[in-house]
């Protein structure tokens, strides 16, 4: 007889910190040279995923060549600045703060009032756009490129406003989960109280992601590794313990927001099409600018 | 004898395997109902075309039940439909069945995959590596399948011709390059040619079944036909349209062909062996084989 062995299990997406570190350090400085820039601009919210790109950044480039912008608005956290403050003090880095405030009003008032879902989300979207383009617009004052900030578990969820706060010209951390992240931001030396805390959008009082998506980030991780990264079905996620509403709902939330994650189809009608038979690495010879 | 042979161009669903199964049976039931003998669907028909990694989602065995009952929809006839197939092995193909009556005939797995331009197809199937013909009964005989870019290799549908193809079955889910356009229409005009010179040099009949529809950037020019040995169109589907065209083979068409034109019986299957051993040696820096030695 075989041995009995023991149920399958689906643990969290392990991560070996010091060398995600040292590649996404290699990959920064590789991106910009090719690019032909110097500088980083990371919007800075005072949560975990923004700290890490900055810790990355400054590891990165030093902390001359990186720009950290927060950017509140009047229902944000104060908590929320205390923490962002806390990381650009840590890094030695330059700061500025832009309260998005005074142009956000004006869409909001065309977006009108109301507590319904579908307008919490327009007003989250406005918020996020307006900080990419506060972003843009500091990246060129600065000389600099957009660090995105989004990660892995909130890129498959499509959990993210597209030209907001997915608008990038990199994602240093866009292949890591969230419980990963966290490894990864203690080994940056990232403020203990920063990884702790309950990971929020900070669009409206209260709001924490976990309460937006109706579960644990390390439940979500676990289920996304499993089906993603595993290529595990559905049924065998079940089995080895995870919870098959949850995991139902992940699966197809994954492939809802498919288009996020990609640039939108062109329609062919030529010889060659950008994305489809026009195909180059983004950077490339000749990309570099002022070469 | 009359042959009818009914082209399924449809537009696939991508992904969504049960919606096709359920338009192919559709398509299969209106055919009969038109007497068609065979009914030919696209390339991919029962899956979509631009899968990626939606290829082992969909994928099915060849003797999977479901195409079985689609086939039984329209009993005594038969029913070549493309789809992607997962082998015992785990290998995935882009597979043409041929069905007849819940059973599986024959199939043929997509030769030539392009993987160039802004077709990817090597990065996501396996190629077959069989080139063979299926005998289908009277008063057919015996049928080539071959799957869209394998017909740009004149060796296939050639190979199937000497190997006693009666018709040759082409299954295509052919890309629109720039539609509309004088370079677009040449791209049309291509496969228009060689659907006509096979005819004509394989003195054998071709069903050409190309699908319609958009996926991502892409769109499917349709334009589906039926030829008849020595390259006369005998049916056409209009382009970018859904359509089922039925038309009607003679096979005594056939039999007079190959007596006017008797170049396939003259083809010098062994010379040609020959010369293409040499070839194949001298590519690889070999010696070249004994029997070409000796004459040289």
């Amino acid at each position: 007889m075989s041995p009995v062995s023991a149920p399958e299990t689906a643990p969290l997406p392990q991560v070996n910190a010091p060398e995600v570190v040292s590649v996404i350090i290699g990959f920064i400085r590789r991106q910009l040279e090719q690019t032909g820039f110097e500088r980083l601009v990371v919007g800075v919210s005072g949560g975990v995923d923004s700290a890490t790109v900055a810790y990355l950044a400054v590891r990165a480039l030093g902390p001359a060549d990186v720009l950290a912008v927060r950017m509140p608005f009047r229902s944000s956290a104060a908590e929320s600045e205390t923490d962002a403050l806390r990381v650009v003090e840590a890094l030695g880095c330059d700061s500025q703060r832009v309260d998005i405030t005074p142009m956000a009003e004006p869409m909001l008032t065309l977006i009108g009032d109301g507590d319904e879902t579908d307008v919490r989300v327009r007003r989250g979207n406005v918020l996020a756009r307006l900080r990419m383009i506060v972003l843009y617009d500091r990246s060129a004052a600065f000389d600099a490129l957009v660090c995105g900030t989004s990660n892995k578990t909130e890129a498959l969820l499509g959990y993210g406003t597209v030209h907001g706060d997915m608008a990038a010209a990199i994602q240093p951390i866009g292949d890591l989960y969230k419980s990963q992240l966290r490894a990864v931001a203690t080994e940056l030396g990232v403020a203990p109280e920063i990884v702790a805390k309950p990971p929020s959008a900070d669009l409206w009082p209260g709001q924490t992601d976990e309460g937006e998506l109706g579960a644990t980030y390390d439940d979500l991780d676990r289920i996304l590794y499993a089906l993603v990264d595993r290529r595990w079905s559905v049924e065998r996620c079940v089995g080895a313990g995870l919870d098959g509403a949850l995991v139902r709902w992940t699966a197809e939330r994954v492939a809802r927001y498919e288009f996020k994650r990609q640039t939108p189809p062109v329609a062919k009608v030529s010889l060659r099409t950008p994305g489809i038979d026009h195909l180059y690495p983004r950077r490339r010879p000749g990309s570099r600018r002022g070469a | 004898m009359e042959v009818r042979v009914a082209l399924a161009q449809v537009a696939p669903y991508l992904g969504e395997v049960a919606a096709n199964l359920e338009m192919a049976a559709e398509r299969v039931r209106a055919s009969a109902a038109q007497g068609a003998d065979l009914v030919v669907f696209p390339e991919l028909a029962l899956t979509g075309y631009l899968l990626s990694d939606l290829v082992p989602e969909v994928a099915m065995p060849a003797t999977d039940p479901r195409l079985a009952a689609m086939s039984r929809e329209a009993p005594g006839r038969l029913v070549a439909i493309g789809f992607v197939e997962e082998t015992a092995e785990h290998r995935y193909a882009n597979t043409a069945a041929l069905l007849r009556d819940g059973e599986l005939v024959g199939l043929h797995r997509k030769v030539y995959l392009p993987t160039y331009g802004m077709f990817d197809e090597g990065r996501f199937t396996r190629p077959g590596d069989r080139i063979r013909t299926i005998e289908v009964g009277e008063p057919l005989g015996r049928v080539g399948l071959s799957i869209c870019e394998d017909f740009w290799h004149p060796s296939l549908p050639l190979l199937q011709a000497q190997d006693g193809a009666a018709l040759l079955v082409n299954l295509a889910a052919g890309p629109a390059r720039a539609p509309g356009s004088a370079a677009g229409l040449a791209a049309i005009a291509g496969w228009h040619k060689m659907q006509e010179t096979y005819a004509l040099l394989g003195t054998v009949a071709v069903a050409f079944c190309n699908r319609v529809g958009n996926e991502e950037g892409l769109t499917f020019w349709g334009g589906s036909r039926l030829i008849g040995p020595g390259g006369a169109v005998i049916a056409e589907a209009p382009l970018y349209e859904e359509a089922l065209v039925v038309g009607s083979l003679d096979t005594d068409d056939l039999r007079m062909q190959r007596y006017q034109l008797p170049i396939l019986a003259d083809e010098r299957l062994e010379l040609t062996r020959r010369e293409l051993d040499r070839i194949i040696a001298e590519r690889a820096a070999l010696e070249p084989p004994a029997e070409a030695a000796a004459e040289g």
